[in-house]
């Protein structure tokens, strides 16, 4: 008996539901018929009914009368409110399925959505933001932050050339010089923009891309700040469990260097395809501010030290959507942009 | 570089596993990036020996093997010409699947059934050896599965280096790093040459012609050598971090190049045109012949391995062709140098190659092993190939590179790091590094000659954090200091005017900076334009001047997916060229528009026209709050001739709008229409401002009063609404035009306007009379003015 009852009250919330969803007087009494009629859902149950012992069948036969009655008056009050809609209260019919006069809504680039809120959680930690210019000077790109004349170090970014002296940004790291030459210590900085790589372009790597680069200068940064630093902001940016993973590296601007991984944001660890089963994303490169680039712009090392980070936000944002092909982000196929 | 896991043990014990290894190894800054796991796809290969071969009665190739495989005689058909009986062999039983994926099944060759295949090394994945079944030579015990009989279960570590690090450019190096960071003692080689009474330096004269470039060259000299293939071992080990087994002289030099780090070079001295070496510059234009047999164009700060006459090598980069070692080679002269790094660097981008070589001199070898690995390489070739090692090692080290000396303070290492280490905490990292400590109060720390890349305390400080762990650096979680840092005024226009264009409903978009000169002269034509000098490809080799380009494109691209309405925009960076100074760099604001201008609806759809960008250049404004803006005609290019404005803010001009024309259209295969505006980021920054104040609210009632008036054709409704503003004067507070009417009514050439005029006093409650003073005015100028006659 008591799969009998279970399944008429299955049956009960079944028939509720279509009649909730139901928005036509016509669809209305299809459903009625297909339950209620003659030859209908319920009555093939009350059916059922009879084979049950007397004492249970009894029992049995309320409920399901209970049931049945209460699906009639569903039914009846559910016609009665369609008909004063499908006339709209009046004799001319008022169709309301027709679709709405839509008002335009525009999309942001998923790029400048998480380019603003990666500048939105940094502000709110202290950093300015500060603009340079995309065509750069050798000086301020590489000599400044420390990379050797003649060494492979200068083979750590392809680099798109205007004249000897005069190319593309291969990082925003050259705003830390034109801060430095302007301003005394401290100074917190955030400086976003794009940067530029001569790299044959893929699905993992496109000649523009923006990028983020932070630092602080003051007395007394350590390395211990960095690393608060960067676990406060990926916890912001995706959620509190996030965890952080400081590897040893090289930057010719930085010393000690560090490579910042993240736990994976897709499987939390556990490791997947994104992740290549290693659980760890790269995402920042950082470090302590080299003594050469103080020295480069007049700060003495000996009072000042400091940290920097970068990242590249193409990389940050098709982690966060699960984008698998970054050409994605400059094609601007609408189909596209309208999932952001 | 990879690295393998027996290798290593060879120079240090490890209790780890290959995972473990690898953390540690990825942690400290030698990244694996992947670990390869060799041999253990040969789990079904066993050894097996051949009782008897007889030839197989209808094929002169095929023998039938009779093989044991010590529980059981397997009946074998095999093609391989060296089969021969008591030989021992690696014999792949059925089910087993070879590394190119061959399955080994039953099978009848010219009906003789054959249980299983006897292997060659390459069929195996164990060397390159192709030519027939591996003989295996020595104890091998019938039956054993060859991975472990040969030893083949490995674990290589792919390795991504940063350049800095040359030192982990070898399994001794990176055995070095693991002997820290596990607290393990390292084993190094010692390698001991048996020489003959003969000296080398009676037989060879070294000399540097530019010790700068070369600071010291050794050689070594081997007589009556035997060319051939090298043991399994060595080819095993080679094979495993990716290089090609040659002979057993050349692989000697790669084994030691990968075990110490130091490349070496063999000559064949018998191509020596005299008992000599002289290291000097190349010549402007000298021509060389290198080992890939390219004939190569040399300069000056390229150097030259040569023996006085004739060109032997280019140093540190790559061999010759004719003095390379071949098959016939008796005599060896082994060469082991330190060359400049940055002149290797230079003259291997001017020649365009890169070897194994050149890749580690261009990051520095240690000048002070240069000899070590001379013996080493000797000691093995002396086992491999036999010969006579001559006495003592030729050794020109004009002026001997001396480790470094470096104060380091704990207290400073402490303040970098935000770690409260001990002095002796701080001087055991660095020994287990084989860096010296000369005093333990204030370390003085001698540099072993390998590190080149450790010359400043800094760099001493980050030796400390990588193997006392960056994980067990403190994570300081500190609330913000009081540093005033203001948000940009750029950054909070740019917030503003996204948000306002998307509240306007277009979708923005972000496009590349590289673009093509051929369609940026087609559509915008410009003359400073910024060319980069290597491209990636004619596509993307000038810098944007305008942002027309772009937009057009990705309209073009989204019409060709058939989406009919098309409304972008961009904030991005224009740029032009001034001479050697870096180029302007302006932020614009661009905005293209083309198909319906409204969401589909049922009972209506039109198509976007120029009213409707002005519609939407005017809420832009008013969202801005800048009140005034003027479009005047212009002529651009790319417009239209009759649909063609600048904006005007201010008699500043922001930028300009119009309807895009046919031919660009054309050219970038785009059906519709296309209206365009670009207007200045940066001359909009003053016009915004945060700074707003309160004007009081009206306190009387305002009197509406509609006027309509017939007028030519030709003046323009501009004209009219001047004329009432300024007539109007203070009291009028709005007009809109609600309606224009041509035809039948009214005479031809001729149009009527019809505006509601909205009159409101600040002082008091406005009577008829006030009203009609003013409005019977406006009528008389319009009339007087522009001829203007009242409607109905
Ligand atoms: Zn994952």
């Amino acid at each position: 008996m008591g799969e009998l009852l279970k399944s008429l009250e299955g049956l009960r919330k079944e028939v509720k539901e279509k009649i909730d969803k139901a928005f036509s007087s016509s669809q209305l009494e299809k459903i009625k018929s297909v339950y209620l009629g003659r030859k209908g859902v319920l009555a093939s149950s009350f059916k059922d009914l009879s084979a049950l012992p007397e004492e249970k069948r009894r029992e049995a036969g309320r409920i399901a009368n209970e049931i049945k009655s209460e699906l009639h008056k569903l039914f009846s009050q559910k016609q009665e409110y369609l008909k004063i809609s499908d006339r709209g209260g009046k004799e001319e019919i008022f169709d309301y399925t027709l679709p709405g006069k839509k008002n335009l809504s525009g999309r942001f680039h998923p790029l400048t959505q998480l380019s603003s809120q990666i500048v939105e959680i940094f502000y709110g930690m202290g950093f300015e933001v500060v603009y340079g210019p995309d065509v750069e000077t050798n000086y301020y790109n590489f000599d400044a932050l420390n990379f050797p004349q003649d060494h492979p170090a200068r083979d750590m970014m392809d680099t798109f050339y205007i004249d000897e002296k005069r190319l593309l940004r291969t990082h925003t790291s050259p705003v830390q010089i034109r801060v430095f030459e302007k301003r005394k210590p401290p100074a917190r900085i955030l400086a976003p923009g794009r940067v530029y790589r001569n790299e044959a372009i893929n699905a993992r790597s496109y000649c523009v891309f923006y990028q983020v680069e932070g630092f602080y200068v003051d007395r007394d940064v350590t390395m211990a700040d960095l690393k608060g630093v960067l676990l406060a902001f990926f916890q912001k940016l995706f959620g509190k469990d996030v965890r952080l993973r400081f590897r040893a590296s090289f930057f010719p601007f930085t010393e000690p260097s560090a490579e910042v991984d993240i736990s994976c944001v897709i499987c939390g660890g556990k490791g997947c395809s994104v992740c290549k089963h290693r659980g760890w994303l790269e995402v920042v490169g950082a470090g302590m501010i080299d003594p050469e680039v103080f020295r480069a712009v007049g700060y003495d090392p000996e009072v000042y030290s400091g940290y920097a980070f970068g990242m590249g936000i193409d990389r940050m944002a098709l982690l966060k959507y699960r984008i698998d092909d970054i050409r994605l982000f400059w094609e601007n196929d609408l189909r596209f942009l309208r999932q952001f | 570089m990879k690295a393998s896991y027996t290798w290593l043990k060879d120079f240090v014990d490890i209790n780890s596993t290959p995972e473990e290894i690898a953390s540690k190894l990825t942690l400290a800054g030698s990244e694996v990036e992947t670990i390869d796991v060799m041999g253990s796809d040969l789990d079904r290969v066993v050894v097996g020996e051949i009782e008897s071969a007889e030839k197989h009665s209808k094929s002169d190739k095929l023998s039938v093997c009779q093989v044991n495989v010590r529980d059981k005689t397997l009946q074998i058909v095999c093609g391989a010409p060296n089969v021969k009986e008591k030989a021992k062999v690696p014999v792949a039983l059925i089910g087993s699947i070879l590394p190119d994926s061959t399955k080994i099944e039953k099978a009848n060759l010219k009906g003789i059934d054959s249980f299983g295949m006897i292997c060659s090394e390459s069929e195996l994945g164990i060397g390159e050896d192709s030519q027939g079944i591996m003989i295996l030579d020595g104890k091998f015990s019938v039956g054993e599965n060859l991975s472990k009989a040969l030893d083949l279960e490995d674990f290589v570590f792919n390795l991504d280096l940063t350049p800095n690090r040359p030192d982990c450019l070898s399994i001794l190096g990176v055995a070095r790093e693991l002997s820290a960071l596990l607290g393990a003692k390292l084993k190094k080689p010692k390698p001991k040459v048996r020489e003959g009474e003969t000296l080398a330096s009676t037989q060879v004269k070294v000399k540097i012609e530019e010790p700068s470039f070369c600071p010291r060259y050794t050689c070594r000299i081997i007589r009556g050598v035997r060319i051939g293939s090298s043991p399994f071992w060595l080819r095993r080990r080679l094979q495993a971090c990716g290089v090609r087994s040659i002979n057993n002289i050349v692989d000697v030099t790669n084994y030691v190049m990968l075990e110490l780090g130091h490349p070496l070079h063999a000559f064949d001295y018998d191509l020596f045109s005299q008992p000599e070496v002289v290291v000097r510059k190349a010549k402007q234009k000298e021509k060389f012949v290198t080992l890939d047999g390219v004939k190569r164009e040399l300069d000056s700060d390229i150097l030259l391995i040569t023996d006085g006459k004739r060109s032997v090598a280019v140093a540190g980069i790559m061999g010759g062709l004719e003095s390379e070692v071949k098959e016939k080679t008796k005599n060896i002269l082994l060469e082991s140098a330190y060359f400049n790094p940055g002149m290797i660097r230079r003259g291997r981008l001017k020649l365009g190659i890169s070897s194994e070589s050149s890749h580690r001199f261009e990051r520095g070898v240690d000048p002070n092993n240069v000899d070590f690995a001379c013996d080493r390489a000797a000691e093995l070739i002396n086992d491999l190939a036999g010969g006579e090692v001559l006495k003592g090692i030729v050794d020109n080290y004009p002026k001997k590179i001396r480790a470094q000396k470096i104060d380091l303070r704990t207290r400073r290492v402490n303040q970098i790091l935000g770690t409260k280490l001990s002095t002796s905490e701080i001087s055991k990292i660095l020994k287990s590094l084989e860096f010296k400590i000369k005093k333990d109060k204030n370390l003085k720390v001698e540099v072993p000659t390998f590190r080149p890349d450790v010359t400043r305390e800094i760099d001493l400080i980050e030796e400390v954090a990588r193997i006392y762990g960056y994980d067990r650096i403190e994570t300081r979680m500190q609330a913000s200091g009081n540093l005033v840092t203001p948000m940009p005024e750029e950054e909070k226009l740019t917030m503003k005017v996204r948000g306002i264009l998307g509240g306007l409903g277009l979708y923005e978009v972000v496009t590349n900076d590289l673009v093509d000169p051929k369609k940026m002269g087609q559509v915008f034509p410009e003359k400073r334009l910024v060319k980069i000098k290597n491209p990636l490809s004619e596509e993307l080799s000038v810098l944007r001047t305008s942002l027309l380009l772009n937009l057009l494109s990705v309209l073009s691209h989204n019409k060709k997916r058939k989406e009919e309405q098309v409304r972008i925009f961009e904030i991005g960076k224009v740029f032009s060229e001034r001479g050697k100074k870096l180029p302007v760099e302006r932020n614009k604001i661009g905005i293209a528009l083309s198909g319906n201008n409204e969401p589909i609806f049922w009972n209506k759809k039109s198509q976007i026209d120029f009213f409707y960008i002005k519609g939407l250049l005017e809420s832009f404004f008013e969202s801005l709050s800048v009140d005034s803006y003027i479009l005047i005609p212009n002529s651009y290019p790319y417009f239209s001739k009759d649909r063609s404005y600048d904006i005007k803010v201010r008699s500043e001009k922001l930028g300009f709008l119009g309807e895009v024309n046919e031919k660009i259209l054309d050219f970038l295969d785009i059906k519709d229409k296309v209206f365009f505006t670009e207007m200045d980021f940066d001359k909009l920054l003053p016009l915004f401002s945060e700074d707003k104040f309160y004007k009081a609210l009206p306190k009387y009632p305002p009197v509406d009063r509609d006027i309509a008036v017939v007028l030519d054709d030709g003046i323009l409704a501009g004209e009219v609404e001047k004329f009432i503003k300024e007539t109007g004067g203070e009291i009028l507070e709005k007009i809109i035009l609600f309606d224009l009417y041509k035809g039948d009514q009214i005479p031809s050439g001729k149009k009527s306007l019809a505006y509601s005029l909205r009159y409101r006093s600040k002082q008091k409650t406005l009577t008829d009379e006030d009203v009609n003073k003013v409005h019977v005015k406006i009528i008389e100028v319009l009339k007087k003015e522009l001829g203007a006659d009242l409607r109905g």
